[in-house]
């Protein structure tokens, strides 16, 4: 069962996908669903015995390319519509063992290929509103499969934290004519105090208003650059190459593979890059933890009120990863 | 990276290069998409260089 329920509390919709109850939950590694089939070993999602990287519909999708139509009536105060949509799995190596900061540069560079083919895809689906691509990584953010892998969520509508932001920075360009998040870079480039990392086409900052202790924020330098398929080779390379020094920094933190939530915000797909010139391309990180044993729930003020409370200092925080290896 | 792609006799689509995609449909019905990435040949890159030489 798997339908679009409207909240109009909140004026946003509801995904209910009942049969993703069933889904697979951290099976032994003979079973693991993402490995290539070995000649006469279990039959996995991935025919092939060997691969580099491959894209799967989901077998639990929250949304799909032939929604059911809903199971439940609406109504005009509680509409309810077919969760149609498509949801992927991205899966970056055979490797089950590896993370992806641990991948070779090369390997994450062809990754964002990848996203960027999906990206291009999906968006252009008359139906698709909004593609978003993202990783949960360990189990403390209830990931059911190790192997590294991401996934894709082509949504029917923009979801409404994008939304949000869509219009926050439409609001500043119709005010000023300048983009919030080129504006917003520059100051953090001029303070310095929040920047972890920078190259030429990307800057890594805490930002200033961070709501995890150690949430980063990648974002693409230069106006015209709202999506994966803004960027040139080179700036391709420059992503990978932050992304990879990142998610370095995050594993030398605590001396574990830190979990995370990986979380790409790019222009919505019902229209170009030059109907978005107010909206930036960039990637947003929240790992859980506060300390290497202690980690930040989304508890009553966060869940029930929306209002983050951070325990730490951006400034204190961004200094502490900008000093690990690799160097800033 | 935008879609210049072209398809071999085997149906593989050929993205911005050296990006390879085969498309094929699980028992299910759901999609699968192999993404491969051949090393890039650089005898043939000479050659080409010739040729714009020779033109």
């Amino acid at each position: 069962m798997s339908e679009l329920r409207w909240h109009p509390f909140l004026e946003e919709w509801v995904i209910t996908a009942t049969h993703r109850q069933d889904r697979t939950f951290f099976p032994p590694a003979d079973y693991n669903p993402l490995a290539p089939t070995k000649p006469g070993g279990f039959p996995t999602e991935i025919p092939a015995p060997d691969y580099d990287i491959v894209v799967f519909e989901n077998k639990f999708p929250s949304l799909q390319r032939n929604a059911p139509e809903p199971a439940v009536e609406g109504t005009e105060l509680t509409p309810v519509r077919p969760a149609v949509g498509v949801c992927e799995v991205v899966v970056y190596t055979p490797q089950a063992d590896a993370t992806l900061a641990e991948l070779p540069l090369e390997k994450i560079e062809h990754l964002i290929w990848v996203w960027t083919d999906r990206f291009e895809e999906l968006g252009s689906r008359p139906e698709v509103d909004y593609v978003f691509i993202f990783e949960n990584k360990g189990r403390e953010i209830g990931v059911t499969l190790s192997h590294p892998h991401g996934q894709i969520y082509a949504y029917p509508f923009v979801p409404p934290k994008l939304k949000t932001e869509v219009e926050a920075a439409k609001k500043h360009y119709d005010k000023t004519g300048r983009n919030l998040y080129l504006d917003v870079l520059d100051q953090e480039l001029t303070d310095g105090r929040r920047v972890v990392l920078e190259n030429d086409s990307f800057v890594a900052t805490v930002p200033f208003f961070a709501r995890y202790p150690y949430e980063v924020h990648i974002t693409a330098r230069g106006v015209g650059k709202a999506a994966l398929t803004d960027f040139t080779k080179a700036e391709q390379h420059d992503l990978a190459t932050i992304l990879k020094a990142i998610l370095s920094k995050y594993d030398n933190l605590f001396g574990i593979s830190l979990p995370y939530m990986m979380v790409i915000h790019q222009r919505p797909t019902n229209g170009t890059t030059e109907d978005y010139p107010y909206y930036q391309f960039h990637i947003e990180f929240y790992p859980p933890n506060r300390t290497k044993d202690k980690l930040k729930y989304l508890a009553g003020s966060e869940a029930g009120a929306g209002a983050y409370i951070n325990d730490t200092l951006a400034e204190e925080k961004a200094a502490e990863l900008r000093a690990l290896e690799p160097k800033g | 990276m935008t879609n210049t792609e072209t398809k071999d006799a085997e149906g593989k689509q050929h993205l911005a290069d050296p990006m390879v995609k085969e498309a094929t449909v699980k028992d299910d019905g759901r999609f699968l998409f192999y993404y491969s990435f051949p090393e890039k040949d650089s005898t043939a890159a000479v050659s080409a260089d010739e040729e714009d030489k020779n033109v």
